[in-house]
């Protein structure tokens, strides 16, 4: 799925109740699996008789009505996209480098790991900082 | 597969909005020999219902979970398959389909940190989405929705090693 958050897409992931098999079985669940939370108010039943029918209902019904309320509001995620791939064009400019070169035939390798640890210990100090040290590294 | 057909076939105004406005690609099986395995497995197990079920000890031929670990690195052919299709098509949304807790967890907002280098347009967009999603699926009547929670959350950048399609999963 980061395949599509590394590409200005948007990643998405379910994890759905499963036997591990297609058997059907009566599942026990832990208390803290069944508890009503913060962020569950809602919670699973206790004990449940679940099937490979149960999962692929809640998978299905998920995949539905996220396609469902992309479509009423593809204008706006289409947009995002366009936005989110102009601002990562932008960000090394803006912000700074994003990335490094290091190649793997380097003839001073350890130079090369000087060089990557000072970069590193770089990455906490404030850009202003960084752009007068005294490390001479690209 | 029964998803394809319904958004092929399917006449309900809900469906036809979906097929009106939006191109779904769906890969059924990503790990295709890992799924060979686990049908035999299942067959062995379902003509032997008595004896021990052993689980799986590689899908692929040198892979086991950590097929799932493989999308920064690329190293499998399943993943290029996935990246190749994904940016091929310049899709939008890459939705990953696993089994595991009770009854359905969208956790692709989880319970953050989030990795302070992702643009927050698309933390706002994990949050859009998978809040749509616990309300629709509550107001269906489906208990056990929800989308924040503390396994393995999606969203952290450093678990760009841990996370790619789906697999041989048999729940899809």
């Amino acid at each position: 799925m980061f395949i599509a958050a590394m590409h200005n897409g948007i990643s998405r992931l379910y994890e759905t109740f499963g036997n591990g098999g297609a058997d059907t079985q009566e599942r026990t669940l832990d208390p803290e699996e069944y508890s009503r939370t913060w962020f569950r108010q809602n919670p699973p039943l206790p004990k449940t008789l679940w099937s490979q029918r149960d999962n692929n209902n809640y998978e299905q019904t998920g995949l539905l009505t996220s396609l469902h309320y992309f479509n009423e509001n593809k204008r706006l995620f289409l947009k995002n996209f366009y936005l989110k791939a102009k601002r990562s064009v932008m960000k090394p400019a803006a912000e700074g480098p994003a990335a490094y070169v290091l190649p793997a035939d380097e003839p001073r390798p350890g130079l090369q790991a000087g060089c990557c640890a000072c970069c590193k210990s770089k990455q906490w100090k404030s850009r202003a900082q960084s752009q007068h040290s005294p490390c001479r590294c690209r | 597969m029964e998803l394809a057909y319904r958004l092929t076939v399917d006449e309900s105004p809900y469906i036809q909005e979906i097929r009106d406005g939006m191109i779904t690609l769906i890969t059924p099986v990503v790990e295709v020999d890992g799924r060979d395995r686990m049908v035999d497995i299942y067959r062995w197990h379902l003509a032997h219902p008595k004896d021990f079920y052993p689980p799986l000890i590689y899908w692929g031929k040198y892979v086991a979970h950590d097929n799932n670990r493989d999308a920064m690195g690329v190293t499998l052919k399943l993943t290029e398959n996935v990246l190749n299709t994904y940016v091929g098509w310049k899709a939008q949304v890459l939705h990953d389909l696993h089994e595991s807790v009770p009854y359905l967890y969208d956790n692709t907002v989880g319970d953050g940190p989030y990795n302070a280098w992702v643009d927050p347009i698309l933390t706002d967009e994990w949050q859009m989405i998978g809040a749509r999603n616990v309300a629709d699926m509550t107001k269906f009547g489906m208990p056990g929705v929800f989308t924040h929670g503390d396994l393995t959350p999606g969203p952290r950048l450093p678990d760009v090693h841990r996370r790619d399609a789906q697999w041989h999963q048999p729940a899809v």
